[in-house]
């Protein structure tokens, strides 16, 4: 027995002593781990750079697609599949198409977030640029809660139809790096979070940021001010989106450009305020606009103007902005519609631009009643350029509010068709109480919960309020 | 292990004195085909010898006199021959009798060893021969039906598809359900995920290992065997054993050379509408709907199209009628060839092999090819040490086709509508270019060239020491390296653009380095007659990295492997895992009188894969069995002549997690605005870590009238706890991509039972193995998670507390209204609604069967056999999920003849609801309606395999020069299918996301290719 305690602890020893537990303390494959990604403020102004291009990937013409989807402007052709949810306003909470997105642009504030815990560890970054890092992280947090605030919940306003279950009516605000579920805030809380991210912004964003050279690719103060203007537009704030209007176009360095295209990058510069910079074909940040609108390399576009929209800017034939649209087989039975704004292989996005500040002001100006010569010189602005005889279209600042406020929606619409715009300033007007509720777009009313996206499933945890499947087409 | 140490001694002490006289004999099996390598041994002598390649031996040296010779063979019980031994020698012919109490046989049970009689954990066996009586993608398939808790589900009928193969049921979500392959003590790479799932199929680790290689596979199920794995063999384990050399004849060594030639048909084919059909259907949803005049047609006009122009669409299509389920689909070839030659010598054994297969599909351009090579060396140093080495290495080339979702035949079962032509006309009325008005698999099938190329080397080298008496060392090494090549070339016609601007080519490669290593050391203690102890004590270390580069070239004229790119567009390092594992582990038996065995595992595993705060886990079980049978009150019991009980209980992990998922962890890859990018892919969770089951496991095994009638019981459960859930599980707004946490408890219960029994024996023989294992199996806690969130993925299955794993979570449907002819639903209450609502969604069924098993009928007469296998499943669902759109809603996809009993007319006792071409009239704002009119009962009984073999008989045999013995079978699979599945085929394993979707989602159809019927000749012949 002796022999064998002997052998057993002489087995024991050669077999224990060969390794270590450290063997198995092996880093990812194709991963950095946090010591070697975030080592210096280089490294943390990469992840800001980050946040910037993972939101140019979804305001690629995606996001603005799938607001267009739900409006009036696409024609009823090779709608299919995740998309054609979108068209006949019944986005279920497996919609792989609506999921990625929403996941896409959550992903923004994830990387933003990340960025908030680094900044004031690193000494290689001087205070101002510390500020500005903070500054975009919130403009970029903002902006992508706003992408999602429009897209998911009823816009913010004083008609009482959109102002059922108040407390769960907004979107879950992701204010720190965080894998617990947050519930969905109030409408109120939703915009109030996105304002107070902005306010901020414009106080630690400089003038001129230090990156930008001729192009407004990261945010600056005036970015940060034309978006929170946006914002208060897009909620129903008036006064407050005229006030910040105001001092953004005081004596502005932007000038508004002779082309009729926002996305004639090369004449449209000096508007951009905001911009997703695309540098070549491999790194086509339009990538859906080019895929989905294009008319110049394909018999048809994959998706086209709806006969509807064609026919309202047709109405004005002095409307230069008719020229944008190409007729394909005119005059056939098969006679479809496109745009010619994006026919080009690559270009940037512009995101916040002047006419839509000239734009916002008129139609805030006269919503609110106030300063209407204002609002008339504004919008003659956008006039003057848009008419073949602008001088029989121009304001003279005499008119009512009601005509002044009716013009300034009918060049919103006429400026950016096929750009998102037109769903959400029928929902944010209806949201205003100055659309009753039979007046519909494409049989849809402005509450209906079609026009908002179902959540995906997978965020929907205990206690959160989905949004109820209800189709109006 | 024991046994090649014994041949080792016994061939040592082969004594070397000169007699005059010598013992020659020849050793057969009933069906009178000679045995090789079995040990003859003069009872108490050391003098013995070995069988050659015909069965014959000689033992020299002989005196004059009256002997016993003991023969003993690994699958044979041991025969004894009296012999006398005149001057002249002697010459005597034995026959041995099949193993029927195999108590003797070994089976491997992880890092060593073990007499069937002393198990105490629940094992099973299988012989590679029996894996090679059939055609199969892959060797795995092979186990179906075959073994008692082994389930089997055999991947669709592409090339090279993987099965789902699941030991006694599934205890997961989120963590990989699959078991443990262990190949020669390498636990080896078996990751399906490792290229994704492109073109609908999951790249299959286990394809390259060449069947004809396996000498056994076992398989570990309770916690009693499983535990030897510690936090890796819940899910069970498969250990293979490669074959190794054995004793040649005088002539030369063992060779033998095997050929089979076969076919391949799809079980069943889709049932698709033709052009007047498909236009008739169509119309008559438009008219349905309140339309007049012509439908639009997908491709040529549209809703708003006027009269006119639909019109005029409408009479251009009918001019169309493309079959495109027999454009996509064809006789698939097989051939197989495969030759090995083996010895053992002295001091040196060997085995080695190649061998050579090619493995058509029915699908149009798809197969699957594969030359493989094995060299395996053991070498006899000193009667002391031992080295062993294996080496296999082996080439497949898969050549892909889009399947299922992606294209091929799945868009025949889908958007490909019979009014598409494949290519226009020209004036003439010849072939023109590709139509591409609407999905056309064509193009892919002629212009796109894909191949996935796996290199695989596995090798290991092992020493064997054995310092003094009962004492033994092995220490082994291993390396298992799997390379593979995605190679992609889309043509410039694919492209749709000019020739002379070239097409695009892309590589992803996928290199995975799997290396480890073990050292155990064992002592038998044997203090007394009635007391036996064996203790061993190991050590494990094993780390395993894959590294992905991608890389895209454009402007070429063919894939990488054949042009090399002038330049690259994209070359960069994608995610790749990386885990290694340190464990210690230690296996106690104490037996006594050789019938009461006990066992003690225990197993520590430090983990790379575990976060920071759970780095170890620790898996200790207990195990024994008591063979009543050798006790007095049954020693000569006529009816028993086997009976032993066995229990076992411990815990046992699984740590089939990513590598990746404990860490906080970032990309730099890509640009913005020309400028670096660094971002966060997910956060960290320090608590991570294995999954947990403590299992127990009772068993029978009883042998009747001298083994005649064999039959074993084993009920077992397992309860699981720290379930994982995986990848998506979160909240998408947390902006991450992946998150995995322990959070789940699982209950797995069941009851199997096997039967053997020999029905006739004598000249015409006949016997019956069947098995059948059933399984209770439910989730009990999912965390604070809902349903939805821990998802099922696109399968709508979803983990519902108190129910099985892979529970359809579906919207129930009731009936078409006959007056209307509109589908009617049922809400949570149960009472009838016409609106489709995912809020009514309940758990209406079960993907995991009832039970499952397998019936083998053997017959043998001369030198014929007959095996005839039939699997079977009883209960459990298939949900048919792409059926909601081929008889559904009329939209872009074809559509299938079952629509034929549909609504028309109020009164109407029809399937299927009137036809629409809006999904609003089915209650719906999408296309997508899951409900339970696609559930099916999944109960089928399938003839898997009827052999008709027959063994040229020894007198033809002795003809033939040089030839050992032949034997020419011919081999059918899936002929026939029981089912009331109105589908294809009610065996599925689909193409899956990931591990989630692979645990929850098997039985789910989604435009999967049915499996292959094969009818096969095989030609085996040994020199």
């Amino acid at each position: 027995m002796k022999h064998t305690y002997k052998i057993i602890s002489v087995l024991s020893l050669i077999i224990f002593f060969s390794s270590c537990t450290k063997w198995t303390e092996i880093k990812p494959e194709g991963f950095l781990l946090e010591d070697e990604a975030v080592k210096s403020g280089q490294d943390v102004k990469r992840i800001v750079n980050s946040t910037y291009d993972a939101l140019a990937n979804r305001l690629n013409g995606n996001a603005q697609i799938y607001n267009d989807l739900l409006g009036d402007e696409l024609a009823d052709y090779n709608i299919t599949g995740d998309r054609r949810e979108m068209y006949t306003r019944g986005v279920i909470p497996f919609n792989s198409t609506s999921n990625d997105n929403f996941r896409g642009i959550y992903r923004c504030v994830f990387r933003a977030n990340t960025c908030l815990d680094y900044i004031q560890k690193f000494n290689d970054l001087t205070a101002t640029e510390k500020s500005t890092l903070e500054g975009e992280i919130k403009f970029i947090r903002a902006l992508s809660h706003f992408e999602i605030a429009k897209l998911y919940a009823h816009p913010m306003g004083t008609s009482p139809l959109v102002n059922a279950n108040a407390s769960q009516s907004g979107i879950p605000l992701r204010k720190t790096v965080t894998i617990d579920p947050v519930l969905r805030s109030s409408i109120a809380e939703t915009y109030a979070y996105i304002a107070e991210d902005l306010i901020s912004a414009i106080s630690l964003l400089p003038e001129n940021h230090p990156s930008n050279t001729t192009k407004k690719v990261y945010a600056d103060k005036d970015a940060a001010k034309a978006l929170l203007a946006k914002v208060y537009f897009q909620s129903n704030q008036y006064q407050k989106a005229i006030d910040v209007l105001n001092g953004l176009l005081a004596n502005t360095k932007y000038k508004l450009s002779d082309s009729l295209n926002h996305f004639d990058n090369a004449s449209f510069s000096g508007e951009y305020l905001f911009q997703f910079v695309s540098t070549g074909t491999g790194d086509n940040r339009a990538s859906a606009y080019t895929g989905n609108y294009r008319t110049d390399n394909v018999a048809v576009p994959n998706l086209q103007l709806s006969a509807l929209a064609y026919n309202f800017m047709k109405q004005d034939t002095t409307d230069k902005r008719l020229g944008l649209i190409k007729v394909i087989n005119k005059g056939k039975p098969e006679e479809v519609y496109g745009s010619m704004k994006f026919n080009k292989d690559f270009f940037d996005v512009p995101y916040l631009l002047l006419t839509d500040m000239y734009l916002m002001r008129a139609e805030a100006l006269a919503i609110t009643n106030q300063n209407l010569p204002t609002a008339a010189e504004d919008l003659n602005k956008i006039i003057n350029r848009a008419y073949i005889n602008p001088t029989a279209k121009i304001l003279s600042g005499a008119e009512i509010a009601d005509v002044i406020k009716a013009r300034a929606r009918d060049e919103r619409r006429r400026e950016f068709l096929l750009e998102g715009d037109r769903i959400q300033t029928f929902k944010r007007i209806g949201a205003n109480g100055e659309i009753q509720v039979p007046n519909t777009m494409r049989n849809a009313s402005f509450n209906c919960n079609g026009l908002i996206f179902s959540y995906p499933q997978t965020e929907v945890t205990i206690g959160f309020a989905q949004n109820p499947l209800q189709t109006c087409n | 292990m024991k046994r090649k140490l014994l041949l080792t001694i016994v061939s040592f002490y082969l004594v070397t004195q000169v007699f005059a006289q010598s013992i020659k004999g020849r050793v057969e099996d009933e069906k009178k085909i000679p045995i090789v390598g079995a040990t003859v041994i003069i009872e108490g002598t050391k003098k013995g010898s070995f069988t050659d390649a015909q069965g014959t031996f000689e033992i020299k040296e002989v005196k004059a006199g009256k002997y016993k010779l003991k023969i003993s063979s690994l699958g044979s019980n041991p025969g004894y021959k009296e012999v006398e031994v005149g001057t002249n020698g002697a010459f005597v012919n034995i026959q041995l009798k099949e193993d029927q109490k195999k108590l003797d046989e070994v089976v491997v049970v992880g890092y060593g060893v073990q007499r069937k009689r002393e198990i105490t954990g629940s094992v099973a066996q299988i012989s590679g021969k029996s894996l090679n009586d059939m055609p199969v993608p892959s060797f795995e398939s092979a186990l179906q039906g075959k073994l008692a808790g082994v389930n089997v589900t055999t991947g669709s009928g592409l090339a090279g598809s993987g099965a789902v193969v699941r030991i006694r049921g599934i205890a997961s979500i989120g963590a990989g359900g699959d078991p443990l392959y262990v190949v020669d003590g390498i636990p080896i790479t078996q990751d399906y995920f490792l290229n994704g799932n492109g073109g609908g199929m999951n790249n299959n680790p286990l394809a390259t290992i060449n069947p004809n290689d396996i000498e056994t596979i076992d398989v570990l199920k309770d916690a009693g065997a499983s535990a030897i794995y510690g936090s890796r063999g819940a899910n069970g384990v498969i250990l293979i054993t490669t074959k190794r050399g054995k004793k040649g004849s005088k002539k030369g060594p063992n060779v033998n050379f095997s050929a089979t030639v076969g076919t391949s048909q799809p079980t069943a084919l889709p049932n698709m509408l033709n052009t007047s059909q498909y236009l008739q259907l169509r119309q008559e949803a438009w008219e349905n709907d309140g339309g007049t005049g012509r439908v639009w047609l997908p491709g040529y006009s549209s809703a708003q199209s006027s009269a006119a122009a639909r019109e005029a669409a409408y009479n251009k299509a009918s001019q169309n009628n493309t079959d495109w389920v027999k454009l996509t689909t064809r006789l698939g070839f097989k051939q197989n060839y495969d030759l090995s030659i083996s010895d053992m010598y002295k001091k040196i054994s060997y085995y080695a092999g190649i061998s050579y297969s090619n493995n058509e599909s029915y699908l149009v351009g798809n197969s699957y090819n594969r030359l493989s090579g094995r060299l395996n060396l053991d070498f006899r140093i000193s009667k002391k040490i031992k080295v062993s080495t294996n080496s296999s290495i082996a080439q497949g080339n898969n050549f892909r086709v889009n399947s299922a979702w992606a294209g091929g035949l799945g868009s025949a079962m889908s958007t490909a509508l019979p009014i598409y032509p494949v290519r226009y006309k020209d004036v003439n009325g010849g072939d023109s270019a590709y139509f591409r008005g609407g999905d056309n698999p064509l193009i892919a099938q002629e212009q796109k060239v894909w191949r996935v190329g796996e290199t695989r080397v596995i090798n290991n080298v092992a020493i064997d020491y054995n310092p003094i008496k009962n004492l033994y060392f092995r220490g082994q090494g291993g390396y298992d390296y799997m390379q593979l090549l995605d190679d992609q070339y889309n043509s410039p016609q694919l492209l749709n653009i000019a020739d002379s601007i070239g097409g695009n080519a892309y590589r992803t490669g996928t290199f995975t380095n799997n290396l480890n290593y073990f050292i155990t050391g064992t002592y038998n203690y044997n203090p007394n007659d009635n007391n036996k102890f064996s203790f061993m004590v190991g050590n494990e270390f094993q780390k395993s990295t894959a590294s992905v580069r991608t890389q895209r070239t454009e402007k070429t004229s063919g894939p990488f492997y054949d042009k090399t790119p002038d330049s690259l567009y994209q070359n960069q390092v994608s995610p790749g895992s990386a885990w290694a594992f340190l464990s210690y582990f230690s296996r106690v038996n104490y037996s006594f009188k050789d019938k009461y065995f006990a066992q003690l595992i225990l197993r520590a595993d430090w983990s790379s894969r575990f976060g920071e705060n759970y780095r170890v886990a620790f898996m200790p079980a207990v195990s024994a069995s008591w063979v009543l049978s050798e006790e007095k009150f049954l020693r000569n019991n006529k009816s028993i002549s086997f009976l032993k009980l066995r229990a076992s209980a411990g815990r046992s992990g699984n740590s089939n997690i990513n590598g990746n998922a404990r860490f906080l962890t970032y990309r730099t890859d890509g640009l913005y605005n020309q400028q670096a990018i660094t971002y966060p892919t997910q956060a960290a969770n320090p608590n991570l870590r294995w999954e947990t089951s403590f299992i127990w496991d009772a068993g029978l095994e009883l042998g009747l009238f001298n083994d005649r009638i064999f039959t074993t019981v084993d009920y077992f459960d397992r309860r699981v706890s720290d379930a994982i859930i995986e990848n998506l599980a979160i909240s998408p707004s947390t902006g991450m991509d992946n998150y995995t946490a322990n959070v789940g408890r699982i209950t797995n219960r069941g009851l199997e039972f096997g039967i053997k029994t020999r029905n006739l024996v004598g000249k015409f023989r006949w016997s019956t193995d069947f098995n059948i294992t059933k399984i209770w199996n439910s989730i009990d806690d999912i965390g604070a998670y809902s349903q939805d969130a821990v998802g099922g993925g696109t399968n709508d299955t979803r983990p519902i507390i108190g129910s099985p794993i892979g529970t359809n979570y579906l919207v129930r449907f009731s009936h078409i209204d006959q007056q209307t002819g509109l589908p009617v639903y049922l809400d949570l209450n149960g009472n009838p609604t016409s609106k489709w609502d995912i809020a009514n969604r309940v758990g209406a069924g079960s993907v995991l069967p009832d039970a499952s098993g397998g019936l083998t009928n053997t017959f043998s007469y001369k030198g014929f056999d007959l095996s005839v296998l039939i699997n079977f499943v009883i209960g459990g669902n298939i949900y048919e999920s792409s059926a909601k759109r081929q008889l559904g809603v009329v939209t872009d996809w074809n559509m299938r003849t079952d629509l034929f009993d549909r609504w028309q007319k109020p009164g109407d006792n029809a399937q299927f609801a009137r036809l629409t071409l809006n999904e609003a009239n089915y209650g719906s704002n999408t296309v997508w309606i899951n409900t339970t009119q696609f559930l099916h009962d999944a109960s089928f009984a399938r003839l898997r395999n009827i052999t008709l073999g027959y063994n040229l008989q020894p007198k033809a045999i002795k003809k033939l020069k040089h030839v050992r013995s032949v034997r020419m079978a011919v081999i059918a699979t899936n002929i026939l299918t029981v089912t009331k599945y109105p589908g294809l085929d009610p065996e599925i394993a689909r193409d899956f996301e990931n591990a989630t979707d692979r645990n929850m989602s098997p039985n789910i159809t989604y435009l999967t290719p049915p499996q292959e019927r094969t009818y096969s000749f095989q030609i085996n012949v040994g020199f």
